[in-house]
């Protein structure tokens, strides 16, 4: 049960999922509130991409870099490793074609068989159409899920939302973002790999929808 | 290579090498066996009409949609476009063979089918051959109005929309009537109404293939190796919606002849269903579908100069063997034997083509080389 509930911490569930309870705060602020993250300011596209060379090498993992635009390039800055979405893509083909094979199956050769035209009832022929419209159907379904689950959406909010200065990474200013529910999460540190990058600000971020004890 | 001016490149030389062989090769069969030569030599000659009349179609469809893909590909679909004349020549054996290529033009055998009677006003030689004159004039007038705007529309001059539009219409009208000319009436009675449409996609799965082997044989002269990554990605995602249409369409004309069971459809694929010729359709099924669809399926093969050829040489592989495949074993043909002289002529016609090809695109002028995208 811990276990499972630490998988589910891990891919963000408790963000969006009323179900699963939040996991006990690592970090908590002077005020009594749940440490979302620590997040550093840039004032140029250069220098937020040297900041996610930097952080990257650090070894942390769960971190986010907001810009104004996209920045060529800054998938392999960040170390960005390729998405699993593909797998379960497949996965969500398989099914289908396979669903598809077996429910035609069934009702044509097994629940209700029909001479139709005299053919066999298990000619395959005819299945073919359908597996592949299921197949497309349930691949895009799995696409589609499979990347709203893997991004953790949707979500009705986000800590970075109480940060004034965050408004701005719509506009003009660069952000790296890194979360305290990372294990490697040491505030000191943080804050000064930031600023040792060329943060010109560094601010801690609160998760505000979180109910703390006292 | 612009020191060499009446010179061969050694890709020239090569091409002409396999062409004189293979035109030899081909010469041997005819001395030995006409009947079987010809089949043989109708196989390579629909396979290559694939190049030209695929490339104009590709080009016209670029002209339409738009996109980073046909920039790239833009030269080398103009040469392909512009050896259409070459097809014309390489036509006239098939008028001289005529008698013995197709049942409907031997007067014995139509006097013994009705069904050959009846379709006589529409098949029959004079008609044929005034046919075949009509398309290639138009496709010829098509190329020599096309290239010349293309390479205008390359150098800053208006895109062709307008004749690319019209192009279009009448190359799917032009071809699916030559596709039943030249293949399907090989079976005079046999129809299939999708079978123009499903020729044309083998076409633009040739000259895509062709074309996406260039790119990856003049990717090391590219100013920008990144870019040509780019860009074989997106023809990847091409070459799989053409894979998977091909397939779609031979299916569905499949599928609906099965369903129909009728004598004189079933007579397409009675002689493709059993022995050597019902193993090609099952090796068709896995290297003009399976193999490629599975291998275009993933990023890594789309963005590597590498695997692309090789996906490439794989279509253009299944092309050649669809084409024997679709000739040869109509009415009775002389079954494997015309393999050897299919295989001679379509190395002869494609070396011969090659020669032609090198030669205009020597001859192409040098675009100008588009804006690099910044990286921080």
């Amino acid at each position: 049960m811990g276990a499972l509930l630490g998988i589910l911490h891990r891919m963000g569930a408790h963000h969006y999922c009323p179900l699963v309870p939040a996991p006990p705060p690592r970090f908590v602020t002077e005020r009594g509130c749940t440490l979302h993250g620590i997040m550093g300011e840039f004032d140029t596209a250069q220098a937020v991409y040297a900041a996610a060379e930097k952080v990257r090498d650090a070894g942390y993992r769960r971190w986010d870099v907001h810009t104004p635009f996209p920045i060529h390039g800054m998938e392999d800055a960040m170390g960005v490793k390729p998405t699993r979405l593909p797998i379960l893509i497949a996965l969500g083909a398989f099914t289908g074609v396979g669903g598809a094979y077996l429910m035609q199956w069934w009702m044509g050769a097994v629940d209700y068989p029909m001479v139709v035209q005299g053919k066999p009832y298990a000619a395959w022929e005819p299945w073919v159409p359908i597996m592949f419209e299921l197949g497309v159907l349930c691949s895009a379904f799995s696409a589609l899920l499979g990347m709203l689950g893997l991004n953790g959406l949707p979500r009705h909010h986000h800590p970075l939302f109480t940060s004034e200065r965050f408004l701005r990474s719509s506009q003009d200013r660069f952000f790296v973002v890194i979360e305290a529910e990372d294990q490697n999460f040491n505030p000191q540190r943080v804050r000064s790999l930031l600023e040792s990058s060329g943060a010109t600000h560094v601010e801690l971020v609160e998760d505000d929808s979180v109910e703390v004890t006292p | 290579m612009s020191g060499q001016s009446p010179g061969w490149t050694p890709a020239a030389r090569w091409a002409m090498a396999v062409a004189l062989l293979g035109w030899a090769a081909g010469a041997a069969e005819f001395v030995l066996a006409p009947h079987v030569f010809l089949r043989g030599y109708l196989a390579a000659f629909v396979f290559w009409c694939g190049v030209p009349l695929g490339s104009g179609a590709i080009l016209m469809l670029y002209y339409l949609v738009g996109g980073r893909w046909g920039q790239a590909l833009r030269p080398l679909l103009e040469c392909g476009a512009a050896t259409i004349p070459i097809l014309a020549i390489l036509f006239i054996p098939v008028i001289l063979g005529l008698w013995s290529l197709y049942p409907w033009a031997d007067a014995a055998r139509v006097a013994q089918s009705e069904a050959l009677r009846h379709k006589a006003v529409y098949l029959n030689p004079a008609f044929f051959i005034v046919r075949a004159a009509a398309f290639f004039l138009i496709w010829c007038i098509g190329a020599w109005a096309l290239v010349p705007r293309s390479r205008r529309a390359a150098s800053g001059g208006p895109a062709p929309a307008a004749l690319s539009a019209a192009g279009l219409i009448v190359y799917g009208l032009t071809v699916s009537l030559a596709a039943v000319d030249w293949i399907a009436s090989l079976e005079p009675v046999w129809y299939s109404s999708v079978f123009g449409m499903y020729v044309m996609i083998g076409q633009a799965l040739t000259a895509l293939a062709l074309a996406i082997l260039g790119i990856v044989w003049l990717a090391p002269r590219h100013a920008d190796p990144a870019a040509v990554v780019g860009v074989l990605h997106d023809l990847g995602n091409l070459l799989l919606t053409f894979v998977i249409l091909h397939a779609y369409l031979a299916y569905v004309q499949f599928l609906i002849i099965w369903n129909g069971n009728l004598p004189h459809q079933d007579s397409w694929y009675l002689p493709r269903s059993h022995g050597v010729w019902g193993a090609v359709s099952l090796l068709l099924i896995l290297i003009h579908f399976a193999l490629p669809f599975c291998a275009l399926l993933f990023r890594r093969v789309k963005r590597n100069p590498r695997p692309m050829a090789a996906v490439a040489i794989l279509i253009l592989a299944a092309q050649a063997v669809e084409a024997v495949w679709m000739v040869v074993p109509s009415s009775a043909g002389p079954a494997l034997a015309a393999v050897a002289p299919a295989v001679a002529l379509i190395a002869g016609i494609g070396g011969l083509w090659l020669v032609l090809a090198a030669r205009l695109w020597r001859r192409r002028p040098v675009p100008p080389q588009p804006v690099q995208e910044q990286a921080p």
